[in-house]
């Protein structure tokens, strides 16, 4: 059976296209608005360096390189997502469809790995200043 | 030219439509499987907050304040402002994290009852969410352009 023939009735009407096209909209504001996030992120880092010192806003730098990283990759997938999604709805292109659907599914999948992480490294620190706070008192 | 060959692209292909097949549902239900773990997970962050919030308010409201000064805030802000604001913004990402589940939710029934109104909810609940973060990320841009802003 051919992969795009749909043997399903959920059907993709006016008011699913219109709402697919907000998405895409929203979507498109929230990337390029972490962009510019970024850009005042690293324009605050040059203009501080003047007054820390290059050392300690390269330290600085150092420190926000990964969460800059991290949020650059996500946004690339999120614009990615609502161009394929704005270009599907308006030219009926069914391949970038399921293109900007797999991109927003993994935008949601970095971001649930992120939190897993994120949690883990907060047990973790947890765990470790209870061990701390308990041999300090032993 | 190339408008030319757009519209006639479009023009081509106005007859097919889109439609909802095994890929799509594939990525509908990985996207709404994510959607559902990082709405809860919000929720359980919003709860711990909300009790944080609740029972050591004081404590949170001077380390705001500390934080605006920081920013180049310099006005005093009213402690007890200060809390109702943060259990504002709570709320508010509470909400907002609701309607991404809203939509994992929908998105769910859609596919295992074959409902196009129930597609529609999960997508309008997803553009609710989108809504909601850019304007908190919008906020936030401001914000820091004014602290930027101090430094020139």
């Amino acid at each position: 059976m051919n992969n795009t023939e749909t043997i399903f009735e959920l059907k993709i009407d006016e008011t699913t296209k219109n709402n697919f096209k907000a998405v895409s909209l929203w979507a498109k504001i929230n990337a390029v608005v972490a962009f510019i996030s970024i850009g005042i992120s690293i324009a605050t880092i040059i203009l501080t360096a003047g007054m820390i010192g290059a050392d300690a806003a390269g330290s600085l730098f150092g420190q926000q390189f990964i969460a800059m990283s991290i949020s650059i990759l996500l946004n690339v997938v999120l614009l990615s997502a609502a161009k394929n999604i704005q270009k599907a709805v308006s030219f009926t292109d069914q391949g970038a469809f399921n293109k900007g659907l797999g991109e927003l599914a993994r935008y949601l999948k970095i971001i649930g790995i992120l939190f897993i992480v994120a949690s883990i490294l907060v047990i973790i620190i947890f765990l470790f200043l209870l061990l701390v706070g308990g041999f300090g008192r032993g | 030219m190339e408008n030319i060959m757009e519209e006639l692209k479009e023009d081509h292909l106005s007859g097919i439509d889109l439609e909802v097949d095994n890929e799509t549902r594939d990525e509908l239900h990985t996207a709404s499987k994510w959607g559902r773990f990082i709405g809860i997970f919000m929720f359980v962050i919003c709860g711990i907050l909300l009790i944080a919030v609740a029972t050591g308010g004081n404590a949170f409201a001077q380390i705001l304040q500390a934080a605006f000064y920081n920013l180049g805030f310099v006005f005093a802000v009213d402690t007890a402002l200060l809390v109702v604001t943060m259990f504002a913004a709570i709320l508010f990402f509470a909400v907002s994290y609701y309607f991404l589940y809203n939509f994992s939710v929908k998105i769910k029934q859609a596919l295992h009852e074959e409902s196009t109104g129930h597609l529609n909810q999960g997508i309008n609940s997803l553009k609710l969410f989108f809504i909601l973060s850019g304007v908190v990320s919008i906020i936030g841009v401001l914000f820091s352009l004014y602290s930027l802003s101090i430094y020139l």
